[in-house]
């Protein structure tokens, strides 16, 4: 057998090796893709959903009576004590547990911004409390109203900032989630 | 590859399948039906929780919507939002008044979900039209600094369309 002809039996061989090689990679990364995403619409840990959920439900409750004896200082003490609360992550506590916090937070900044005398945070230190609140993956998430308004409070605070520019995006973007939200309202889905 | 992608698809419907069971209130056997069923409960008020939330961040628009209180009454029993219908309202923003809902009558009872309730689809629509018309007012707001820039002319356009389809949509809905 010449060499042309042993190098033309191994090129292709090796060419196929190589083809298979690729394919079996690309494939266990498309099954890993597909098992996060499995994975990603239920909780590793719901009971700690519920628990979060219930818990929160309290506290609003606890700062309605609050706002309702007009007690503003004390509903801004009271969602500021709930931002320390350890947040679950998405993996352990779902999509649901940061709409929830989502919640929280936008609830604390109208509040602030409703108040701005009460307990006085810089236009600095409230973008910091929306940058926190909404987390570095939030527009991962569903379209939900929880996240729509606290990227929409983010717009007022930037504005409060003389940053018309960041302000323009933010509201942008919640007016794109309301929007999505509209259309699922209209089309019968829950938003 | 071939072999890949058909373990992959399989893979992945073990796992939802699996998730699905995870999640899936009843239990198979009998001695795990007692713990089915708080599980279907649990799960049952985390959905309570959440509905409720999303009323309440749906109803909550900025003062230039809901006026000089931009916290929705609550009743302290009910916990649903109830908005305001009477404050500064811009000229483009809907002027659908909601019912309150009514109180449980007893200690254990729970607040109905939205769906359960007379309207609650349209409620729903109209408070995201507010919430859209107020993002209107605050982008807008924003030209008025920006007159020469096009792009905030854009916005505007843009978010005034969407606030008069929002508003179409929330009165047409009864």
């Amino acid at each position: 057998m010449t060499d042309s002809i042993k190098r033309t039996m191994t090129r292709p061989a090796r060419g196929t090796w190589m083809s298979l090689l690729a394919g079996l990679m690309l494939g266990a990364l498309l099954m890993l893709g597909a098992l996060a995403q499995a994975g990603r619409l239920a909780p590793s840990r719901p009971e700690v959903l519920v628990a979060l959920a219930q818990t929160l439900e309290v506290e609003h409750q606890r700062i309605d009576l609050l706002l309702a004896q007009k007690d503003i200082a004390g509903a801004i003490a009271a969602l500021e004590q709930l931002r320390t609360t350890e947040w679950p992550d998405r993996a352990t506590a779902g999509e649901a547990a940061v709409q929830l916090r989502h919640d929280v937070y936008g609830r604390l900044l109208r509040l602030r911004l409703d108040h701005p005398k009460i307990d006085p945070r810089t236009p600095d230190q409230l973008a910091a409390i929306a940058l926190e609140g909404l987390g570095d993956d939030y527009k991962s998430l569903t379209t939900n109203a929880f996240t729509a308004r606290l990227v929409a409070l983010r717009g007022e605070v930037s504005e409060l900032r003389g940053d018309d520019e960041a302000a323009l995006l933010a509201y942008d973007e919640a007016l794109t989630m309301n929007r999505g939200l509209l259309q699922q309202a209209l089309a019968g889905a829950a938003p | 590859m071939a072999i890949s992608l058909i373990s992959m698809i399989s893979s992945a419907g073990c796992a939802r399948n699996k998730s699905a069971e995870t999640s899936a209130s009843p239990a198979m056997d009998g001695d795990g039906a007692a713990g089915g069923a708080v599980d279907e409960l649990a799960a049952l008020e985390q959905q309570l929780a959440l509905r409720e939330a999303q009323l309440r961040a749906t109803g909550v628009g900025s003062k230039a919507a809901t006026g000089a209180d931009s916290e929705p009454e609550r009743d302290a029993n009910d916990g649903i939002v109830s908005t305001k219908a009477e404050g500064n309202h811009a000229p483009s923003a809907p002027a659908r008044v909601t019912e309150p809902t009514p109180t449980p009558g007893t200690a254990g009872a729970r607040a109905p979900i939205a769906e359960d309730l007379p309207g609650g689809r349209c409620e729903q629509i109209c408070e995201i039209a507010a919430a859209i018309c107020t993002l209107e007012q605050q982008i807008c707001g924003l030209l008025a600094r920006h007159p020469d820039d096009g792009r905030y002319q854009a916005a505007c356009e843009r978010a005034a369309g969407d606030c008069r389809f929002a508003t179409e949509a929330c009165h047409a809905c009864d």
